[in-house]
């Protein structure tokens, strides 16, 4: 069997039973990605490897409990890198000062990630992910920002941006529905 | 809460943004509120999707896939349930299945343990930074001074706070999946240096995956670590389900 050649699904399948070369095959395919994102969020590459390798083994160990309901796999993959991730910026004590403004650099940036339908859907929901946040008003993508990446509580995002709790509430709110926008309008373009 | 205000806090929750107050009313409110629990699920894909604005840094070291790699197959696999066996009195070596079946019931049991203290061992500390969680938990523990505990969860889908106190635990939680049949989900303490395992309260959640839960700990402070695993039905005396949330004292 060509593992290469499974989609993402058939591959959490494979992997729900046991099968460790379909763990490699999504580790090959989205390890990458994986790594960017607990590099953002951690700050740095020795402890990010060890991010992304946690999150494979909780893949591994949570396969069964994925369905597709629940959303694509990769979007459920950068759940647990996230997750796993913030885990180890709150065990540290350390926020990385500079996460907030790292995106812009970022944007100039695209990955590439090996071939197949999952991967060129990933991509290109990838562009479209950096084109709507580009667009956000910058306050909005802020919140946004220090909510993922940074772990941070709208409280909290209040009390480090001085703004009032009530504004934080609203730019979230603002720039996650106008994601869900973009992103619904791209999803039915693509079907 | 109304569903105005539920519709205002879901793009923080489902970003973890809430203060733990906020995010318990929400949760109370989505138990009874199909509208807003659609909407919810409908929010969390597209706040998960942040993640892909990452720039692209390149690919982990080779030594990355290999650790995973060995990590996985280290792990224990699941056992398999023995086959109902037929006697057969032209097979002498039928009489050896009762002995084999033994076996493998110990074996299973021994790599259940093995499976949980492993899991225990790589427990993450997952350090909680919202002081109103004592409050929103503090109502079960009859006023008794609350401390976080660290948890480890690997599904995503679930979300869980711990707090304890030197008589009795607190747990709120979400994303578990609803059980059927005779299923529940057991709490186990597990004192780490002896390897003791004791059976605590078994639950189940509600529709939506939630509960809220206060228990007594055991009289014996010994017991250090406590897990929740999934199993087929109560009263079994060591963990065999899969283990869900693991909590360090």
């Amino acid at each position: 069997m060509d593992y290469s050649q499974l989609d993402d699904t058939a591959l959490v399948t494979l992997v729900a039973r046991r099968d460790e070369r379909a763990l490699g095959a999504l580790y090959d395919r989205y390890s990458r990605l994986a790594f960017s994102l607990a590099v953002r969020i951690v700050g740095d590459r020795a402890l990010a490897e060890e991010v992304t390798a946690d999150s494979f083994v909780s893949v591994w160990r949570a396969s069964d409990s994925y369905s597709e309901e629940r959303g694509r796999f990769v979007a459920w993959l950068m759940s647990v890198v996230r997750h796993r991730a913030i885990d180890e910026l709150r065990r540290l004590s350390v926020r990385p000062e500079g996460s907030a403004v790292e995106l812009n650099e970022a944007l100039l940036t695209t990955a590439q990630p090996d071939g197949l339908d999952d991967i060129v859907d990933v991509q290109r929901r990838r562009e479209v992910v950096r084109s709507v946040l580009a667009g956000l008003p910058i306050p909005q993508r802020q919140a946004l920002e220090l909510a993922y990446f940074g772990g941070l509580t709208q409280q909290e995002i209040a009390q480090k941006t001085g703004t009032p709790l009530g504004t934080v509430k609203t730019r979230m709110r603002l720039g996650l529905l106008k994601m869900r926008e973009e992103l619904r309008r791209f999803d039915d373009e693509l079907h | 809460m109304v569903c105005q205000t539920a519709q205002e806090l879901l793009p923080a929750s489902v970003l973890d943004a809430l203060e733990v107050d906020e995010e318990l009313a929400l949760l109370k409110h989505l138990q009874v509120c199909a509208a807003c629990r659609t909407e919810a699920e409908l929010l969390r894909p597209v706040a998960n999707s942040l993640g892909l604005a990452a720039g692209d840094v390149g690919r982990p070291s080779p030594q990355t896939r290999l650790q995973v790699m060995s990590r996985i197959s280290a792990l224990p696999k699941p056992q398999t349930a023995p086959l109902p066996q037929r006697r057969s009195i032209f097979r002498p070596i039928a009489a050896l299945v009762p002995a084999a079946i033994g076996l493998i019931l110990i074996l299973g049991l021994g790599a259940a343990v093995i499976s949980l203290q492993r899991q225990i061992d790589q427990q993450q500390v997952r350090l909680d930074r919202v002081t109103q969680q004592q409050v929103a938990l503090r109502q079960f523990m009859l006023g008794k001074p609350l401390q976080p505990v660290a948890l480890k969860i690997d599904d995503p889908a679930v979300s869980a706070v711990l707090y304890a106190s030197d008589d009795n635990v607190a747990m709120a939680v979400t994303g578990l999946a609803p059980l059927e049949g005779e299923s529940v989900y057991q709490c186990w303490w597990i004192d780490s240096r002896t390897g003791e395992v004791k059976s605590g309260s078994a639950f189940r959640v509600d529709a939506n995956g939630a509960g809220v839960w206060a228990w007594p700990r055991p009289a014996n402070q010994e017991y250090d670590q406590m897990a929740v695993s999934r199993e087929s039905q109560s009263g079994k005396t060591k963990p065999e389900g899969p283990v869900l949330i693991t909590a360090e004292f």
